[in-house]
């Protein structure tokens, strides 16, 4: 019955890329009430991560803040320095100096092998400092992260298919976008977790890099992919009807619950995925939780799930793209050094031709997108999360027209 | 992907939260599984408990942890194809139960079980999942002496830092005392507290704090571990639910207590173990890693 709607509402919006809100304008009834009764529980999370970050950066103990000083003093003969280490060191000691350019499958040198060894590592090790913090899981982060960099590879999608033309699930990124930029909306009307859309966004991608989409099903999946990411990360979930009403009668809940199943199946139930958020604040530790640097990075983390260039990329790359581009953008006067490079999962941009294509595509992107992402858009222009896309937009003009002059 | 067709459906072995458990015998490789049915008829299509538990399972690959093999899709509801194991901690204790008497168990095999389940526990929190229900139902156990962490139903995965939960989780004897106060930003230590009533229930045969409310059971908590106050636990009187009109309790000798309803003679590193994992203040609780690097496990990692 509502097969007929569907493709309607769908095709109004694919034939005119701007009305693209009425692909189901997300209804603000809905919206509203559930907004109000989530923040009655206490339940929106979205900026208390931030606002942990921030305590933090006030008990930051002063030892560290004079350790890192000493560091910047040091200025640019360290690294000589500990080439020279490592090279003396090179036949002792052959770990170390692995660790000094640690991959994601290298296991890093645990504290416990004693100060002769923290000598020798080339980066601060910021994990220590955060010991008596229960929330930061302090004797775990290593194993942690070890088992995040490895399931990352296994729930990303292996090929961009919205890039392959000749593949059978080839879907026109234009389209892609218009759903996106609407599970954008819904989920800021849903207040919920930032997590939860990038989950979506890659169950989504996940679900399209394998099995071909018909036009008319395109808003099924996208809705029933944020209901199975909410699912999966929120404490308080919205209704089910809620979900369908959003879609302004395009799904029904039957449709929701059924395209879940389908959806769940064809995953085989892998939901759970290394959240790009957990790198980017992994990443976060490097400038001691840089307030400016973070937010934002977050924009610059979002317009690279959202765009359809690195739907292929796993999400510890992307969190460093989004990472070195804010901190660029912010003329950041110290560089990416060893301590960014460990945790950044091993990502040295200087050196890494393929990485600094990846961060010339994104700027490049957000300053002439090839798709539409006006929710997105409007979301890093509001006041709420720091009004940074104008600048930044700002600076990724500046970054094309110059040529990527010094980016590196 | 397994058909429902493979496996034939012999007894039903319990009730669980939101699934009926099945014994099965896989025709083709003769094989017992335990089938565990979910009903999908919900309004809110497949409950998130469910996709929670089997996403998080298909990750966790350990000899403590019971191993899902696969999952059936049929027409009103999904089967969850598990490992199959002969008992839980739970029957097991109460089949030791002498007239009225709940006996523990011989020392070693007190260790032996709890020693798998840190290891099982280690391994979750290791790969980012907090269980959430650790209690003797949901340990398996087999005729091998294995025991196996079952039942992640209320599991959930967690990023770094650690976001806040719901408090409304754990079965309430082993739910931790800031989790029954309120806090909603407890991460791992939440699973330990757990292990450490498990530990002194197995070795008295009786669980250590059978509260039948919050109230209580903070109650029954405190008259044994002592009222907490800032002095012990800073920032015990910032979490939402604490009492400060509380009777005041001081610690009683934990070691003593249980001594006196068990035959064997407790070693000191076991008590100190059991204060590790009691710690009523979350940061000064022992992790699991820690605890399995303790001296009672000396034999076992020497």
């Amino acid at each position: 019955m509502s097969e007929l709607t569907r493709s309607r509402t769908l095709n109004n919006a694919v034939t005119d890329e701007n009305a693209s809100r009425s692909v189901g304008r997300a209804k603000t009834i809905a919206g509203a009430s559930l907004g109000a009764q989530r923040k009655a529980l206490g339940e929106v999370r979205n900026w208390q991560t931030q606002s942990q970050d921030d305590a933090k950066i006030e008990t930051t103990s002063t030892q560290e803040v004079r350790s890192q000083r000493d560091w910047e003093l040091e200025g640019p003969s360290r690294k000589k320095r500990q080439i020279y280490m490592s090279d003396d060191e090179s036949e002792s000691d052959d770990e170390s100096q692995g660790s000094g350019a640690s991959t994601s499958s290298t296991k890093r040198p645990r504290l416990e092998e004693g100060p002769a060894h923290r000598a020798l590592q080339s980066w601060r090790d910021l994990d220590r400092d955060e010991k008596d913090d229960v929330c930061m899981v302090y004797e775990y982060t290593d194993d942690i992260f070890d088992h995040l960099y490895q399931r990352e590879k296994q729930t990303t999608p292996t090929y961009n298919y919205l890039t392959a033309t000749d593949s059978p699930q080839y879907l026109r990124p234009s389209l892609r976008a218009i759903l996106i930029d609407w599970l954008v909306e819904v989920h800021q009307k849903f207040q919920l977790l930032p997590e939860t859309l990038y989950l979506a966004i890659n169950v989504m991608d996940r679900f399209m890099s394998m099995r071909k989409v018909s036009m008319a099903k395109l808003q099924l999946l996208a809705v029933s992919s944020l209901l199975i990411a909410a699912k999966f990360e929120e404490v308080n979930l919205p209704k089910l009807s809620q979900y369908a009403y959003i879609t302004d009668g395009a799904c029904s809940s039957q449709d929701i619950k059924d395209a879940e199943m389908y959806v769940l199946t064809t995953l085989k139930f892998n939901i759970g995925w290394p959240n790009p958020l957990n790198f980017l604040r992994r990443i976060s530790k490097a400038d001691n939780y840089d307030v400016q640097a973070r937010s934002v990075a977050k924009f610059f983390l979002e317009y690279a799930m959202c765009c359809p260039k690195f739907v292929d990329i796993i999400p510890s790359r992307v969190s460093a793209m989004a990472m070195f581009c804010a901190r660029q953008s912010l003329d950041k006067d110290d560089k990416w050094d060893s301590t960014f490079e460990h945790y950044s999962g091993g990502v040295d941009p200087l050196n890494e031709p393929e990485f600094q294509d990846l961060c010339r595509d994104l700027i490049k992107e957000i300053s002439k997108p090839t798709t539409q992402l006006k929710a997105l858009e409007a979301k890093y222009s509001s006041k709420q999360m720091g009004s940074v896309f104008e600048p930044a937009k700002i600076w990724c003009d500046l970054m094309v027209a110059s040529k990527f002059e010094d980016l590196f | 992907m397994a058909s429902s067709s493979q496996f034939k459906q012999l007894e039903k072995l319990g009730n669980g939260t939101y699934a009926t458990v099945y014994k099965g015998l896989n025709k083709t490789t003769g094989i017992y599984v335990a089938l565990k049915e979910v009903k999908l008829d919900s309004e809110e299509g497949t409950p998130s408990t469910a996709v929670r538990e089997i996403s998080l399972m298909k990750e966790l690959k350990h000899e403590n942890i019971v191993r899902l093999y696969d999952v059936i899709h049929t027409e009103n509801k999904l089967t969850l194809v598990f490992e199959f194991m002969d008992n839980d901690l739970k029957k097991y204790m109460d089949s030791r139960i002498v007239g009225n008497t709940p006996y523990g168990f011989e020392m070693s095999l007190v260790k032996y079980f709890e020693w798998q389940l840190l290891q099982g526990v280690a391994f979750c929190h290791e790969n980012r999942i907090l269980h959430r229900d650790l209690k003797p139902q949901n340990l398996l156990i087999n005729n091998k002496g294995q025991l196996k962490l079952g039942d992640f139903g209320l599991a959930r995965a967690f990023g770094i830092p650690v976001n806040t939960f719901s408090s409304e989780v754990v079965t309430l004897w082993y739910r931790a005392p800031d989790v029954l106060m309120g806090s909603r930003t407890y991460s791992t230590s939440i699973d330990i507290w757990s292990c450490g009533c498990i530990l002194a229930e197995m070795i008295t045969g009786r669980p250590l704090f059978p509260g039948t409310n919050d109230e209580e059971q903070l109650k029954l908590i405190f008259e044994t571990m002592g009222t907490p106050t800032e002095r012990t636990w800073p920032g015990v009187s910032t979490l939402p639910k604490y009492n400060p009109r509380l009777p005041q309790h001081l610690p009683k000798d934990l070691g003593a207590l249980l001594q006196s309803q068990t035959r064997e003679k407790m070693e000191l590193t076991l008590i100190d173990l059991l204060y590790g994992l009691l710690q009523l203040n979350p940061d000064r609780r022992l992790s699991a890693k820690q605890a399995l690097n303790h001296p009672w496990f000396a034999e076992y990692y020497q």
